[in-house]
């Protein structure tokens, strides 16, 4: 109630004060990932439920990604599948595994800017795995662990590439995605149906959205390419940006059917009211 | 309730209670182990100082069988130099200048895909001489140590702060001596160090005239990574990275030198520590210095003069944990200086400690245990050397030896991947330089290479 509402408050059982500092200090779009031991209980609000599983034996860790309004209510119920989702519980193995120091960079295309946990619902070999990290720097908190991510891109961004930079986007393997670096990125603005910007000298746009040949940037046919195995990506020359989904009506037509169907589905099983 | 409606409520039940104990005996189903990750990545802050008219080389090595990706970064007081990056080979190296203009200087090398790690050389210009060599840090911290510090005249000591992560670190430095209550100075409390940022803290400045002076460099917020560096008037550099541990046990080889050396010992908690000190040659081992059961007090710093051997270890066992260092009279103007390593290990990869013809590299091997070790050694050269000779020598138990002076002439400038059947310590003691070929000395030792970066 208090997510579908908009009415978190600070306080014990409600939101801590550290999750409250930093959520009103950083700027701009972004996502958080909440990790905790797997030990069934729910992360600190505003995080809500995990929704996916590291196994790493006793240190195995549960996970969910939310924006930086933490869980919402249309939330309840919509699982974190796809490719995406698989590619992000991989990073996170990753991570954990201890072989690697660029977690940062691996989290990158996922928009994650906030790594959160429970300081006292966190393995200690999992803890020592993200302190190691180069490009992720623990935020001073109290209760909360939070680690902000120096590589985060937006969620939708224009960024300058050069050659090799562009062959790490276009990369598949995680040993080729660790190597991205901080990429000089002009964020996006989300608008009704898409993205819209400036690309501020940049080529290369990046979406932290599951791939789909549907989107379109406004104005070239190019098709967009998949980013990161699982993401997606348009080259572009153009000065202003606009980023549309190009299948959105079939979309919604079948909504409305689904819609349709569910109601006819209530009037044929309906029961008369006894009088 | 008819017959068969009962007869489903029934099946209905027992398969609930069933299915329940069933679940309850089987327990909850364990997870799977996490198993080694494919993107292999470290990460090494070189916290090397410099000075006007200084320069740099940072050596990459790469013991393993496949090419790795590597980046390198320079940092400075005012801000960092565009990341070069370029491709290790298999068993080869690469010597990369940076930028070491700076007294703050320091380098940040990524290594992508293998193992292990950089290391760096600095060469004095402008108005001093000298060559520091030593192996980069593989991790930043929130606590250092170092010592081997002095203040007297002529002699300039720094503390190298480098933060290469994300956020400002807020830095305060405590420095005790021989003589003196600890001190902690204004200027070294609440320093500021922006990220990407790198900046020299003098030492000599706060706390002159002192033979020895120790370190504790701590963070309120943020990571850094700490080296010290000892600039003599008229010739002679000292490089070192500080330590995140202190430690009751260091092994702290060394060779190449005219034989007369200062071991410095940090205290740096608040009690007195006992300690000895034995030295390891290619004879039996005795006490280094006479140091026997020797008392120092709490919260101070002390030098204690020691004779070395061409090839010999001065290996430290206290009471209560220490920091310490070791610093070499050269055969030149140059001296040279380790901190040692608290851990023998069974590979290490030794960095070149020479910097330019006529030279002497040498390599010595320290076998702490009490069996002999047989060591397998192998040149990295950089890429194009062709194929050199591999060698093993055997190190006696208790004992240390230098590696034949003709396998490392095949390639002065080469590192060396040291493999032993036991833990060993590793070091790199060269000459070079000067009509002689030994006005520069430098010390430095090897890095430990994990099992997985090894060639099969």
């Amino acid at each position: 109630l208090a997510a579908g509402t908009g009415d978190w408050a600070v306080g014990p059982g409600r939101v801590p004060a550290a999750w409250a500092v930093v959520d009103s200090t950083a700027t701009g779009r972004f996502r958080v990932l909440w990790i905790v031991d797997d030990d069934g209980a729910s992360f600190p609000a505003p995080g809500g439920d995990p929704d996916g599983l590291v196994e790493a034996g006793d240190a195995s860790l549960r996970f969910a990604l939310t924006d930086r309004s933490g869980v919402l209510a249309v939330d309840i119920g919509r699982p974190l599948v796809g490719p995406g989702a698989d590619a992000l519980r991989a990073s996170l193995a990753e991570i954990v595994s201890g072989t690697t120091t660029h977690g940062g960079a691996l989290l990158a295309p996922f928009g994650i800017r906030y790594v959160v946990a429970d300081e006292s619902r966190l393995a200690g070999s999992a803890r020592v795995a993200l302190d190691a990290q180069t490009d992720l720097d623990l935020v001073p908190s109290s209760g909360l662990l939070i680690w902000r991510s120096g590589s985060a891109l937006p969620l939708a961004g224009v960024a300058a590439t050069t050659p090799a930079e562009d062959r790490l986007v276009i990369s598949t393997r995680r040993g080729d995605i660790q190597r991205l670096p901080a990429l000089a990125t002009a964020p996006l603005r989300r608008v009704p149906g898409g993205w819209d910007g400036t690309s501020e000298g940049g080529s290369r746009v990046l979406m932290s959205t599951e791939f789909d040949g549907a989107w379109q940037v406004v104005g070239d046919t190019r098709q967009p390419e998949r980013a990161f195995g699982w993401a997606t990506s348009f080259r572009t020359e153009a000065s202003d940006v606009s980023i549309r989904y190009g299948a959105q009506l079939p979309r919604t037509i079948a909504v409305w059917l689904l819609a349709g169907f569910w109601a006819a589905a209530l009037w044929i099983t309906r029961k008369p009211v006894r009088r | 309730m008819r017959r068969y409606e009962r007869l489903v409520a029934a099946v209905v039940l027992a398969s609930l209670v069933g299915g329940a104990l069933l679940a309850e005996r089987a327990g909850p189903r364990q997870r799977a182990e996490l198993s080694p990750g494919e993107a292999r990545s470290t990460t090494w802050i070189c916290p090397h100082g410099g000075g006007g008219g200084w320069t740099g080389t940072i050596a990459v090595a790469n013991p393993g069988p496949r090419p790795v990706q590597a980046r390198i970064s320079g940092l400075g007081p005012s801000g960092d130099v565009r990341p070069q990056a370029f491709s290790v080979a298999g068993g080869t190296q690469v010597l990369r200048p940076m930028d070491a203009s700076d007294r703050g200087s320091a380098s940040v090398v990524e290594v992508f895909g293998g193992g292990p790690g950089g290391a760096w050389q600095i060469s004095a210009g402008g108005q001093d001489r000298g060559l520091g060599v030593e192996p980069c840090t593989p991790s930043g911290g929130t606590q250092w140590y170092a010592t081997g510090m002095p203040t007297t005249e002529g002699e300039r000591s720094f503390l190298i702060v480098t933060n290469p992560f994300g956020s400002t670190a807020i830095v305060d430095v405590t420095l005790v001596s021989p003589d003196a209550p600890p001190v902690r100075d204004p200027g070294l409390t609440d320093v500021s160090v922006a990220p990407g940022r790198s900046v020299a803290l003098s030492v000599s400045d706060v706390l002159p005239g002192k033979a020895s002076t120790a370190a504790v460099v701590q963070t309120s917020t943020g990571r850094i990574a700490v080296g010290a560096l000892v600039v003599t008037d008229g010739g002679g550099v000292r490089s070192t990275v500080a330590g995140t541990s202190l430690a009751p046990t260091w092994v702290l080889p060394a060779g190449g030198g005219a034989g007369r050396s200062t071991l410095s010992v940090g205290v740096l908690e608040d009690q007195v520590v006992r300690f000895s000190a034995v030295l390891r040659s290619d004879n039996d081992p005795q006490p280094a210095g006479g140091l026997v059961e020797v008392r120092q007090v709490p919260l101070s710093a002390a030098t204690y003069p020691v004779i070395i051997a061409a090839a010999s270890s001065v290996d430290v066992l206290a009471g209560s944990p220490v920091v310490v260092a070791l610093s070499a009279e050269g055969q030149g103007i140059d001296d040279a200086a380790t901190s040692g390593v608290m851990s023998p290990a069974p590979s290490w990869l030794v960095v070149p400690t020479t910097l330019e013809e006529p030279w002497f590299p040498g390599l010595v091997v320290a076998n702490p245990s009490e069996e002999d070790v047989v060591v397998a050694l192998r040149l990295i050269p950089e890429e194009g050397e062709g194929t050199l000779k591999t060698t093993t020598l055997t190190v006696g138990a208790g004992q240390v030896a230098a590696v034949p002076a003709g396998f490392l002439a095949q390639a002065p400038r080469a590192s060396v991947l040291v493999q032993a059947s036991g833990p060993v310590v590793a070091l790199g003691a060269s000459t070079s330089t000067g009509r002689l070929g030994v006005a520069f000395y430098a010390l430095a030792v090897g890095l430990p290479v994990p099992a997985w970066a090894l060639p099969a």
